[in-house]
């Protein structure tokens, strides 16, 4: 496989892993607007806050093509540290909450909504170390061509060309193999094994038959000249003559 | 304060889809540095914010690290 190949088949996954992002953060989001908007739990300051580092995160990468992938991967990051910062402090406040002010807000499947932030910032940072770990940096000229995941046919060639670099890998396997001069030196061996055998099976079974070649009938070879070759010569035959086809005109046969 | 940020964000998107690349990492980092700046605000505005006071760990630090100094 060629390496612009590896390199398009790595921003596809990388265009796969952030579409997978932006839509889980993008629900988070539409889950704390119902909760505003439907529950009618106003957000204080530091949600806010939260909202602005998600957003930071949320408008990775595709949203600024004009832009290196290097710097959209390091401000999510940032972006994501700030998360963590803010959702820490006040999962601090929820823990220990001001004396008269206790914390309101409805808990989403037991846990309140800053320690789920805490919880969303530690898995995208993860999952940036992840995926940088995984697919390597990310090349700048990803971001100049439109995303993959808008191109099925491109993304099609890509995956077709994977499957043929595993196949090419495969053969290329077997025949390494077939190249080991030991191998190829027994199976040599064995197939003139299997040949000497049959022919002895043969000769047991009809001893007075006779060898279509008689060099291998123990007779005395006779010696070379042209058109006496047993393989070749044609026994029955009339001896062709000059223009004996012509006899019968142009087109049929010279047999009669 | 709030709504100065969320404009620098969206400033930000708009410039770096026509502009150069370095205004809009430009504004995302004043978007950024004016969200921490809020932030620190609000941790530690004593009347507004969302300081701790009632956690007193100077007052539980104080007499262990008087008890060091002395020397009995």
């Amino acid at each position: 496989m060629t390496r612009s190949t590896d390199t398009s088949l790595s921003s596809m996954l990388n265009d796969l892993f952030l579409l997978a992002m932006i839509l889980v953060i993008a629900g988070i989001l539409t889950v704390a607007m119902i909760l505003q908007y439907r529950g009618g739990e106003i957000p204080c300051p530091l949600c806010l806050l939260r909202r602005v580092a998600m957003f930071g995160v949320f408008r990775h990468h595709r949203a600024f093509p004009a832009w290196s992938v290097r710097h959209n991967t390091g401000l999510s990051m940032l972006f994501a540290l700030f998360l963590l910062i803010v959702a820490a402090r006040q999962t601090l406040l929820d823990v220990y909450p001001r004396p008269g002010h206790d914390y309101v807000g409805s808990a989403v499947f037991g846990l309140h909504m800053p320690v789920w932030s805490v919880i969303i910032a530690v898995a995208i940072l993860i999952a940036f170390a992840v995926k940088l770990a995984v697919l390597g940096e990310p090349q700048d000229d990803d971001a100049k061509s439109s995303p993959t995941l808008l191109r099925p046919r491109r993304m099609a060639e890509l995956l077709c060309d994977r499957a043929l670099h595993d196949q090419f890998r495969f053969s290329n396997r077997a025949m390494r193999f077939w190249r080991m001069p030991y191998l190829r030196i027994q199976i040599a061996v064995t197939a003139r094994a299997v040949n000497s055998i049959r022919h002895r099976v043969s000769f047991c079974i009809s001893p007075g038959a006779e060898s279509p070649r008689p060099d291998r009938a123990g007779a005395a070879c006779p010696s070379r000249s042209p058109g006496n070759c047993p393989r070749t010569i044609r026994h029955g035959c009339r001896p062709r003559r000059r223009a004996c086809g012509s006899r019968y005109g142009r087109g049929t046969s010279d047999h009669g | 304060m709030m709504v100065i940020i969320f404009a620098t964000m969206l400033l930000a998107l708009v410039i770096a889809r026509s502009s150069p690349s370095w205004i809009g990492i430009l504004l995302l980092l004043v978007s950024l540095a004016l969200s921490f700046g809020l932030f620190l605000f609000e941790i530690y505005s004593p009347e507004y914010g969302f300081r701790m006071p009632w956690l007193q760990v100077q007052i539980d630090v104080a007499p262990f690290i008087s008890q060091l100094q002395s020397p009995a």
